[in-house]
């Protein structure tokens, strides 16, 4: 076993691997509050990959609804009852979150590579059939329906959805759990992938994975896993001109959600230090964006800006000790915060850095009880090679029909 | 020491003693028989009716089974749990081809890996790769020794009709190859071939062998199963054994229950054991003791070895001839 | 690399003539095959502040104050609609002006 360093936990942890170098991540920005799950990332990446016979249960990206539905079911509270069993009361947070190596304080408890059981690399379970089965069980399920309905800052029955494709983990549960190196971790833009010749379907990998995104195919007798879209990302889609591009479940989200884009790593898994990157602005920077249950240990690139209704402590298990300051820091948004949330989905292509071009005032509005001043701000994005490639305003722009276009 | 230098009978009796001692020693260091060095403990019999690959051929109820002690690998992650503990090994060669027939305890037959999370029963032999090489220290062979296996699994020959059995489909767009990814890169493990040859030198590094040579199939019955594996005597490449009447094959076992989610290192395993390859079948007359045990050459070699020693002592020393101790001969 | 063992499909699939794929599960007469809305009570008092909250957002992403008040009367926009129709006039306002302050009527 080595040790790595792993700056969501803010320590370094045990993991079967030496971490290896490379350029860039892929990772992400879901922002939660807007998710209506209307499923169609998760139809697009099943109309592009996992339709053909034997992948008939597989969803590589999913929408469910918390706190009940899960796909598998119930994938996130078996694993949490797991690392609780081996590590009783232990599963805590210390110290005051610190700088960017350790922007959410340190987590004392033990990941699934440290809990793993004598004899298996990885803490896991492996779920039967019967659990893939279902992704939409207790879809719009809330949490109960008290008298007097919703309520802020916490609603006191509540749901919200939880959309999630496989986190192209910077120590993969899988990667380590497979006992044949037939995953491998790409080293131009950090994507976890399945070698289908060398794979020979012992299924380690759907046990070792936490987040349970790997997979097997009963028609090929291996195990496939969300693949990024990689062709996508190495910009051979013709529509952006060799430009890369943002995967299928983050270009066709409807509610405009989702930002994917490669950062640039150093080597001991950080991400460097690159203000002008919109995913490093919002992660390190206004910090509104969290990892998905960091305690498993695995550094999971995609990122969640929570929802803002739900009880704190049910968050705070799931993202981590940075949910306050995320909510807070979402919900009055900086004024270049909120321009760079103009960005999500204006552009198929990756957005390697913005800039903010100021703007007139706007409105002055009441926001959560105090006074927010809104201004006309046009947020560019740019390629990796500095050229621009998309300007949104802050103001959504408004165009007037005439009355009458047609015969209808 | 004056006897030394004489050449009295007693000098004749010296050289005599000291030609045996080197006889005995040369028993032990030269290995002058094939059943000198070690016993074996399986022997494949040469048959005169040819087996065939049905697990149920008549030809191994008149074959007499060893039964090879199986335990649980925990050598290296991922580890078992145990679960089958013997499995009975008979052999025979017909026409130049070994046929291997396993048969182990195993109530609950895993014939299908249809669904996500379940797994086959399988079995599979391991045989040093190159005959003449040492026989690795652990399973699954060393960088320098490497491992041929052959691997038979209950689900490889399975026809899997999936989702019609348990839901419905509307359509399946595309069908070809290129949407089994997979099958296009040409894994083995997505065919249906049933029984894999396989090359493996450490843990983790199990590869199929470009020559798929291995015939095999398998049968459950109401105890366990029963499986038939067959090569012919030889094979092309360098990563396989060659075997040959008279040879003694070091062979490992290992088998899987897909009930107790078995796979990959979570299995059980028997030490190397030795497989002799006889000239004679079973019913004809045994040229070595009844009891099946060897001509006990090391023994020999032992006894040998001590009389000579003892005759060495007395012929140097001489016998005492002083017993009452008075240094004075005695008188007889 | 020149492996010699065939792939073989597990799976012939022919859809249109495959006879394994035709239907054979009944229609359950119980089964309504409808949709079941799970129905979530609420008051004035919450829906106030679920109205708000929505202004909020679309005051964010650059919406003017009377593009909002026009989705309260539209009946596409179910939840607010309902709200619209249940409370009127007065409580659109209401949850505009408590984002928009300069847009309050005397």
């Amino acid at each position: 076993m080595a040790q790595v360093h792993n700056w969501h936990l803010g320590r370094d942890m045990e993991y079967p691997y030496t971490g290896g170098t490379y350029d860039r991540q892929f990772a992400a920005v879901f922002n939660i509050n807007r998710c209506i799950a209307c499923q169609t990332c998760t139809m697009s990446c099943k109309s592009t990959w996992t339709h053909s016979p034997g992948q008939e249960l597989m969803w590589w990206n999913n929408v469910e609804t918390k706190p009940y539905g899960g796909y598998p079911t119930h994938w996130d509270s078996r694993l949490l009852s797991m690392l609780e069993t081996a590590n009783p009361g232990g599963q805590t947070w210390t110290k005051e979150p610190g700088p960017t190596s350790a922007p959410y304080g340190q987590f004392s408890g033990q990941t699934i590579f440290e809990a793993a059981d004598l004899g298996q690399r990885v803490l896991g379970y492996i779920p039967e059939e019967n659990d893939w089965k279902a992704p939409n069980r207790f879809e719009d399920h809330a949490t109960g329906a008290p008298r007097t309905g919703a309520s802020l800052p916490e609603h006191e029955g509540w749901f919200f959805y939880l959309a999630r494709i496989c986190n192209h983990c910077t120590y993969p549960g899988c990667l380590a759990a497979c006992p044949r190196n037939a995953i491998y971790k790409r080293p131009e833009d950090g994507i976890v992938l399945i070698d289908q010749e060398r794979c020979r379907g012992y299924q380690k990998c759907v046990e070792g994975c936490p987040y349970k995104k790997s997979m097997y195919r009963p028609t090929t007798r291996t195990s496939e896993k969300c693949i990024a879209c990689y062709p996508r990302i190495e910009g051979s889609d013709p529509l952006t001109g060799g430009d890369p591009m943002e995967t299928r479940c983050m270009t066709a989200c409807v509610g405009k959600i989702r930002m994917q884009g490669l950062v640039n790593v150093n080597t001991d898994g950080t991400w460097m230090n690159e203000p002008s990157h919109p995913l490093y602005y919002m992660v390190h920077e206004e910090k509104i964006a969290l990892p998905l249950y960091p305690q498993f240990g695995t550094q999971p690139n995609i990122y969640y800006i929570p929802p803002r209704w739900v009880p704190r402590q049910y968050l705070y298990q799931m993202f981590g000790p940075g949910v306050d300051h995320a909510i807070e820091a979402y919900t009055r948004p900086s004024r270049r915060l909120l321009a760079v949330l103009q960005l999500f989905r204006a552009t198929q292509k990756i957005i390697f850095s913005f800039d903010v071009e100021e703007g007139p005032l706007l409105s002055e509005i009441v926001v959560d009880g105090a006074p927010m001043e809104l201004y006309d701000d046009t947020a560019v994005g740019f390629d990796q090679n500095g050229n621009e490639i998309i300007r949104v305003k802050v103001e959504d722009p408004l165009i007037e029909r005439p009355g009458k276009i047609n015969s209808l | 020491m004056t006897a030394l230098t004489s050449t009295s009978p007693r000098t004749r009796r010296l050289i005599a003693i000291g030609l045996v001692l080197m006889l005995a020693i040369g028993f032990r260091i030269f290995d002058v028989t094939p059943a000198a060095a070690q016993s074996s403990i399986l022997t494949s019999w040469s048959s005169t009716t040819d087996p065939g690959l049905d697990p149920n051929s008549a030809v191994w109820a008149d074959t007499p089974a060893t039964s090879v002690q199986l335990t649980a690998q925990n050598v290296t992650p991922p580890m078992s749990t145990g679960g089958i503990r013997a499995v009975n090994v008979r052999s025979v060669h017909y026409n130049n081809m070994l046929y291997v027939n396993l048969q182990w305890a195993d109530t609950t037959p895993d014939m299908s890996t249809a669904s996500v999370g379940t797994f086959a029963d399988a079995v599979a032999m391991q045989f040093p790769s190159v005959a003449a090489s040492s026989v690795p220290a652990i399973c699954m062979g060393q960088a320098d020794s490497a491992v041929n296996i052959w691997q038979w699994r209950a689900d490889a020959q399975e026809g899997v009709s999936l989702m019609p059995d348990r839901g419905y489909v509307d359509l399946y767009q595309f069908t070809d190859d290129l949407y089994y990814p997979a099958r296009a890169a040409g894994n083995i493990q997505s065919s249906t071939a049933a029984v894999q040859n396989l090359i493996a030198g450490g843990f983790g590094t199990l590869t199929p062998l470009n020559e798929q040579v291995i015939a095999g199939a398998g049968s459950h019955g109401a105890l366990g199963w029963s499986v038939t594996l067959a090569r012919p005597f030889t094979a092309p490449g360098e990563n396989q054994p060659a075997f040959a009447t008279g040879d003694m094959v070091d062979v490992a076992f290992a088998v899987w229950d897909g009930t107790n989610k078995d796979r990959n290192g979570q299995k059980s395993v028997s030490a190397f054991v030795r497989l002799e390859i006889a000239g004679n079948d079973f019913a004809a007359p045994p040229t070595v003791p009844a009891s099946d045990a060897p001509f006990p050459w090391d023994t020999l070699a032992l006894i040998t070895i001590a009389v000579a020693v003892v005759g060495l002592v007395l012929a140097v020393f001489g016998r005492p001839s002083d017993w009452d101790g008075d240094d004075q001969p005695d008188q007889t | 690399m020149t492996a010699t063992w065939e792939p073989v499909r597990l799976l012939d699939v022919r859809p249109e003539i495959d006879p394994a794929f035709k239907v054979e599960k009944d229609v359950e007469a119980e089964d309504p095959l409808e949709l079941v809305g799970v129905t979530y009570p609420t008051d004035r008092e919450a829906d106030t502040i679920a109205a708000r909250c929505f202004v909020e957002e679309y005051a964010m992403i650059g919406w003017r104050a009377d593009d909002i008040a026009a989705l309260f009367t539209s009946p596409e926009y179910a939840a607010l609609y309902r709200m619209f129709s249940a409370y009127g006039f007065g409580f659109v306002h209401e949850a505009i002006a408590s984002v928009f302050p300069d847009q309050r009527r005397a």
